[in-house]
């Protein structure tokens, strides 16, 4: 860890910071989302001549737009978190199952996977929007889970199948060990790096959907409110006040951009080794 | 050739399996007959609607006379418009086609040669500019991509229209948007697969054979490299239709893509599993032709392919 | 003294430490001259280093002349011209060597040649016209490397550089190529840098030999003197880590009388039988449907205390059979029995396995990358709740001194372990279950003669003080005849012959024993004199 490459102190600087955003969003807030201040409409941010009651200025209701951001980043981070590591551990558990178990369980969830990889992950995420209620939270999130499932599945389940044909993993056999136990202590630590490093490099992606969801209207819905919501609303005024777009994209970018070089870096040295 | 036919038939079966789902996908959605006729009316009007819809019948037969009607091109119909499904469909068609081309043409284009470029340079600043460009790139939603397109060249600058089809240069800003994030998985895809080659021992035999640079690169580099670069190419066609559904929204243009979302915000249902179908069957054609084209191109894959085949 | 053909003066090589000091020879024309040294020593770079093929980033120093042309090797560049030509290479893993996606014509035709047929016939690849056609992956791996050296000889080279090209290979196979290569190059006036670790090769082929150990040349000579009265303190010990006939039965590196020796002769009374296999059958299904006997009614007994050497070539059946004993993989016939008592694998119990236990070939492949040296002995009591938990620490501990493993390196990864040291301790870890038989599938094939030399004299005391059964697998037929007992031959799934090996070594009966007993590359005649010499130092 001493030889951390500058930029990627910065990103992990960065991700710390919107993590702290996100989870003292409503602290730190200097207005309740919803406040509508309709004598300030358009206000800019300070930093192009704004006034300092609104720091980031407001939009077309003259809502405050650091407010909305906090609020956005909280809402964008929590669903892709969560979605991400659910679609890790789902994909994960049945790619470990396909892997141990042959007969029926390969065979099934082989059909799963290769099914997935027909179907485009926006489309299908599409697809169960139309069918699912859609402004709930659960829902949405439900739907981000799925997404990127199989390929967790795929990687544990090549991970696995390649362990089970290695000496280590003979060596636990022919020690006695339970299956469980080789799967869970022995071959499950060894690729968790993998996996892990898999979850940095997807997560941006995973944060891409929710907000391209949002900004279509099909994702978080108001009075709610995501980055993807945010962009989505000012896209309208990119002319009179570009600043509700340019400031939650600059917030996007900032955080996928931060994790993806993190994740990359993670993923350089774990090859290495 | 016997493989392929197994292999068509794989592809067969998912195919079904895709008409089930997106069956599925109709089915549950509820009863049409409530969500798309008005409270007050009577008994009898939605067992019209059933009847003509052929919703009363038992949903086997219903996924029997759905299949039939599909192979007659009938994709149902589009409950917000009464229009045929497919029709609507085929009509956004061109618009979404004649972004999709441009689009895979400029991001091979783009992203192939960049991505050989950086491995053959490895660790030098070219190689490290590439890599730090492609995750970028790979960062930038293409919705905030197009937006800030819009801003710079439309809204600060004035140079394209912001929206709609005016002329050659409204494909730019479209193009670009969908383009530049698929470029950057080309280039990084090439750059490893191309690293992954430059380090085979082969090299070390070919090199130690006193074969020139360039003459390796044309032997043994390019060919090795063609299997990967056919894999991502299948996959990257699921990513185009999905990058034209964010690129005509934004852009607002008349296309297929935009036409789904709309389907998807008023429940066409008709209309959203048309459109699964038809981008899961390309899909499914994308992967059947890839894997016919490894055989093509790698013998060992041949011959674990006929031994297969006898099996 | 005629000219040289090759000179190298001075040459270093360094990446972030130097790797090779001051190398500097000659070759002559016509002239095997063989470089050995053992993993890590330096020889596979320094050959690289001659035409310009160090991986980036490697600092070179030196000249090298060639007729009278001098060049700067700091410069990859300037030997590059040379390749092929003047002087060409062939490497260690014949199945990497090849483009997989070009005929074996097209290898040939990129280096100008058109009349590929007549140059694999002169390799020894007398079906040329058909092998023409073939891809790499459809050919063996000694057909491999005939393709391969059909390549590095296309252009008429002066010097071949061979960088341990039969070491994948079988022995068979190896004594095929290398017999024919040292026709083609008398024939041709050619020169050979032959790089091998195994003694043997060089006392057969090469004319002169180096030795090199850290990166330095220590000794030099022609390869009868140096392997018969080696000069240099490394030599002696690399010579005295070489099992011989007249090292059977004996530790090869303590002077200590053996304790194994005392065992081996009180081996001749019967004990009981620890396992026996009896008509075992392996069927695969190959990938075109049909099946075929890997293992084709195999029966072997093992005694208490004694050890059968399994010995065959690579796809001999000989592991497949080594591991339907420890339920690795299954039998589809005949049946496995310990202690007189049929196991099933299918069912396996607890007892069985603490009964058998495996030694794999690869140490560090066969232990979990990310847990202690001391944790992983500790497993199997764990698993077989073997004693007090509190104690097990201190239990697993004195198996891995018990393989003499330095206690500093308990608590280290395998990954910080060398070879040897890795192997001892999946030694210890199989013998946490106090096994009444060990399975030792190659388990010394991977390591350098020296650490090897340790490993077969710890099997050797440990048969001694517990008396476990050893089913030793290996295919080199040395290091089974200093060791075993009994050796069973094994050919395409069956055993072809069994004996007591000095029987088997000194009238082999089967004509494929014989052929393999031929195919050993012969070490010349020492005296014990020169060897208690060697220990005393």
């Amino acid at each position: 860890m001493k030889h951390m490459p500058p930029l990627i102190r910065i990103s992990f600087g960065a991700v710390i910071l919107l993590a702290f955003c996100a989870v003292f969003a409503g602290v730190l807030a200097p207005y309740p989302t919803d406040e509508l201040d309709l004598l300030n409409r358009f206000a800019p941010p300070v930093f192009i001549g704004g006034s300092a009651d609104h720091l980031l200025g407001t939009d077309s209701l003259g809502r405050d737009l650091l407010s909305m951001v906090l609020r956005g980043i909280q809402v964008s981070l929590t669903v892709a978190v969560i979605g991400t590591i659910g679609g890790a551990i789902l994909g994960t558990t049945l790619g470990l199952l396909s892997a141990w178990f042959e007969g029926w369980v390969e065979a099934v969830i082989g059909i799963m996977i290769d099914f997935q990889a027909t179907i485009p992950n926006l489309i299908l995420a599409l697809a169960l929007l139309t069918i699912l209620p859609q402004a709930n939270l659960l829902v949405f999130i439900l739907v981000m889970t799925v997404y990127g499932w199989e390929r967790y599945a795929r990687l544990a389940r090549a991970l696995c199948l390649q362990a089970k044909g290695q000496a280590y993993v003979q060596a636990q056999q022919v020690l006695g060990a339970s299956a469980a136990r080789i799967v869970l202590r022995t071959i499950l630590p060894n690729f968790m790096a993998v996996i892990v490093v898999n979850m940095s490099i997807n997560f941006p992606s995973t944060i891409l959907l929710e907000t391209t969801l949002s900004f279509l209207g099909i994702g978080i819905q108001p009075p709610d409110t995501s980055l993807g919501v945010l962009i989505g609303q000012g896209r309208e005024q990119l002319y009179n006040a570009p600043w509700t777009v340019l400031v939650p994209g600059a917030v996007i970018l900032v955080a996928t951009i931060a994790i993806s070089l993190i994740g990359d870096w993670a993923r350089d040295r774990i090859e290495m080794e | 050739m016997n493989w392929i036919l197994l292999r068509t038939g794989r592809a067969l079966l998912t195919l079904l399996l895709l008409i089930g789902f997106s069956f599925f996908v109709l089915s549950i959605s509820g009863d049409p007959a409530l969500s798309h006729l008005s409270a007050d009316v009577d008994a009898s009007a939605i067992d019209a609607f059933r009847r003509k819809w052929g919703l009363d019948l038992p949903l086997w037969q219903q996924f029997f006379i759905y299949v039939r009607g599909l192979f007659h091109g009938d994709f149902g119909m589009s409950y917000a418009t009464g229009r045929p499904a497919l029709e609507q469909i085929m009509a956004g068609m061109p618009v979404t086609v004649s972004l999709m081309l441009p689009t895979i043409f400029a991001a091979i284009g783009l992203g192939l040669p960049l991505g050989a470029f950086a491995a053959m340079r490895r660790g030098s600043t070219a190689d490290r500019l590439t890599i730090t460009l492609s995750v970028l790139a790979l960062a930038v939603p293409n919705f905030l991509l197009g937006l800030m397109l819009m801003y710079v060249f439309s809204v600060h600058l004035g140079w394209i229209e912001p929206s709609g089809i005016v002329d050659w240069r409204s494909y730019l800003m479209p193009v670009a948007t969908m383009a530049l994030p698929m470029a950057a998985i080309f280039a990084r895809f090439t750059r490893s697969a191309m690293l992954e080659i430059l380090s085979h021992p082969m090299l070390d035999t070919a090199r130690a054979g006193g074969l020139q640079p360039g003459r390796i690169k044309r032997a043994h580099v390019l060919p090795n490299i063609a299997v990967p670069l056919v894999t991502i190419t299948a996959l990257e066609f699921g990513h185009l239709f999905t990058a034209a559904v964010v690129a005509e929204s934004v852009f607002g243009w008349p296309g297929t893509g935009r036409l789904l979302i709309d389907s998807v915000a008023s429940r066409d249902f008709a209309v959203v599993q048309a459109i699964l179908l038809l981008t899961g069957t390309t899909m499914i054609l994308a992967n059947l032709l890839a894997d016919i084209a490894y055989g093509a191109i790698d013998p060992r894959v041949r011959d674990q392919r006929r031994r297969r085949v006898k099996a | 003294m005629i000219h040289p053909l090759l000179t190298v003066q001075g040459m270093d090589i360094a990446f972030t430490e130097r790797v090779c000091a001051d190398i500097g020879f000659e070759l002559h024309r016509g002239e095997w001259l063989g470089l050995v040294g053992e993993s890590g020593s330096g020889k596979s770079l320094t050959c690289r280093g001659l035409i310009g093929l160090l991986p980036e980033g490697a600092q070179v120093t030196g000249q090298m002349t060639y007729g009278d042309r001098v060049f700067d090797l700091s410069n990859p560049q300037a030997p590059a011209r040379l390749r092929g030509v003047e002087i060409a290479m062939i490497f260690q893993d014949p199945m990497s060597a090849l483009d997989p996606l070009m005929t074996v014509e097209g290898h040939l035709k990129l280096r100008g040649r058109a009349d590929g047929a007549d140059l694999l016939r002169q390799v020894g690849l007398p079906d040329g016209e058909n092998l023409l056609k073939s891809f790499p992956h459809q050919l063996s791996g000694g057909q491999c490397q005939r393709v391969a050296l059909a390549c590095a000889l296309a252009r008429h080279p002066k010097i071949l550089i061979a960088d341990e090209p039969t070491t994948a290979l079988d022995v068979t196979v190896q004594a095929g190529i290398l017999r024919k290569l040292r026709q083609l190059t008398d024939k041709q006036g050619m020169s050979v840098l032959f790089v091998t670790h195994d003694l043997g090769v060089v006392s057969e082929h090469c004319d002169r030999v180096m030795v090199m150990n850290a990166g330095r040349i220590v000794e030099r000579g022609t390869a009868q003197d140096v392997l018969r009265a080696p000069k240099a303190g490394y030599t002696q010990n690399l010579l005295r880590a070489i099992p011989t006939p007249a090292t059977r039965g004996r530790r090869l590196m303590s002077a200590t009388p053996s304790e194994g020796e005392m065992s081996a002769a009180s081996l001749r009374q019967p004990a009981e039988v620890a396992l026996s296999l009896k008509h075992i059958r392996v069927t695969y299904q190959r990938p075109n449907g049909q099946r075929v006997n890997a293992v084709d009614g195999v029966s072997l007994s093992l005694r208490s205390g004694e050890i059968l050497g399994l010995v065959g070539e690579s796809g001999s059946g000989k592991s497949t059979v080594a591991k339907t004993a420890v339920g690795l993989v299954h039998a589809d016939g005949g049946s496995v029995e310990l202690a007189g008592r049929p196991v099933d694998w299918h069912r396996p119990q607890a007892e069985w396995r603490r009964a058998v236990q495996y030694i794999f070939q690869d140490p560090l492949g066969a232990m979990d990358p990310l847990s202690r040296i001391l944790d992983q002995v500790r497993t199997p009591l764990d698993i077989h709740d073997i004693g007090q938990r509190r104690d097990r620490a201190v239990m697993a501990g004195k198996r891995l001194a018990e393989a003499r493993l330095d206690p500093a390196l308990h608590r280290k990864k395998p990954r910080m372990l060398s070879g040897g040291q890795r192997q001892r301790a999946t030694i210890a870890r199989a013998l946490a279950l106090s096994p009444k038989v060990l399975i030792c599938d190659e388990s010394v094939s991977a390591l350098d003669v020296s650490v090897r030399a340790h490993i077969l004299d710890l099997l050797m005391d440990l048969r001694a003080q517990t008396g476990v059964a050893i089913l030793f697998i290996s295919h080199d037929l040395s290091v089974i005849h200093h060791l075993c007992d009994r050796v069973a031959v094994m050919r395409g799934g069956r055993i072809v012959e069994e004996g007591d090996t000095a029987e088997v070594f000194a009238t082999p009966q089967h004509d494929y024993t014989r052929a393999l007993l031929a195919a050993i590359p012969k070490m010349p005649e020492r005296d014990i004199g020169t060897l208690l010499q060697g220990e005393s130092a």
